[in-house]
């Protein structure tokens, strides 16, 4: 069972992912630093869905499968609300609202829609992919602020993410059992 | 103690969602434990949205949540069979949505006053 402690982990990782996307080393490419702070912001966003959830036992394994170890968790959830248990589609709304109200907002949905897609018609960190009908490395890539926005902005954006669930984390440890 | 101003706010972030809500309906005013009644007509059918979804409190709304959501009719055949709730709708405050908030308080006042 997910429970409010475990958030703690999962900002540690994303943390961490931060950190990589941020580091400064020659063998990096942008590709790299891109799937880091897409890594970076869906940890943080999973830990502040773990400080909420507070759903039935039976639907634990559904935010599991769902939320926990999905890529884009928001947009999956948004793209299967008809599917989901009740419990995972009122939680997605409220992720979204805290999402909503944090500056760079927009700049964080947009990380969170950027997928690993393997479709060759559209631009993926990790696999080659068309550009003017030739193929290409993803370490080849350089319009990476369209696909994201602009790197500086989404480290920016990530970090004040991380903090805010990290203040969240602080209230939901004062909580009495 | 929940406050209206915290209520306020919730309501009013849910309300800038995507997904459409036509009313809120603050019940339960004096638990220690936040109690909402949303109008989602969007949401799928469902058998019993009397079943509040809880939420753990946070730094931004400082309560556990109590959510109970659901379209007009499945929210209006609950009130019907579940007495609890029709009080509560009865007793609360619209927060959101007139008309619909209305319909629902009235589908309430109706149950409470069938059954009594």
């Amino acid at each position: 069972m997910a429970r409010p402690e475990d958030a703690d982990r999962w900002l540690v990782q994303a943390n961490a992912d931060l950190l990589a996307a941020n580091a400064e080393h020659q063998d990096i490419a942008e590709c790299h630093r891109r799937f880091w702070i897409q890594q970076s912001y869906e940890k943080a966003i999973k830990a502040y869905a773990i400080i909420r959830w507070s759903g039935a036992a039976d639907d634990e394994r559904q935010f599991a499968r769902l939320f926990l170890l999905k890529h884009s968790p928001l947009k999956t959830l948004a793209s299967a609300r008809e599917l989901l248990p009740k419990s995972l589609h009122m939680l997605s709304r409220e992720v979204e609202v805290f999402v909503r109200e944090l500056d760079n907002s927009d700049l964080l949905l947009r990380i969170d829609a950027a997928e690993a897609v393997t479709d060759p018609d559209q631009v993926s960190y990790r696999y080659p992919f068309l550009v003017e009908d030739e193929l290409k490395a993803p370490s080849e890539y350089e319009d990476w602020d369209v696909y994201q926005g602009n790197r500086t902005g989404a480290l920016a954006a990530v970090r004040r993410l991380i903090a805010a669930v990290r203040d969240e984390l602080r209230v939901a440890r004062r909580r009495p059992v | 103690m929940v406050t209206y101003p915290e209520m306020m706010e919730l309501v009013n972030a849910h309300r800038q969602l995507d997904e459409p809500m036509t009313a809120a309906i603050w019940i339960r005013q004096q638990d220690h434990e936040a109690w909402l009644v949303e109008i989602l007509p969007n949401m799928a059918h469902d058998e019993h949205p009397e079943r509040p979804v809880a939420f753990n409190p946070g730094k931004t709304f400082r309560h556990p949540l109590n959510l109970i959501a659901g379209n007009l009719e499945d929210l209006r055949a609950a009130i019907q069979v579940d007495q609890s709730l029709a009080r509560a709708i009865a007793e609360g405050e619209v927060l959101l949505g007139e008309e619909d908030a209305h319909e629902l308080t009235r589908v309430a006042a109706e149950a409470i006053h069938g059954a009594a």
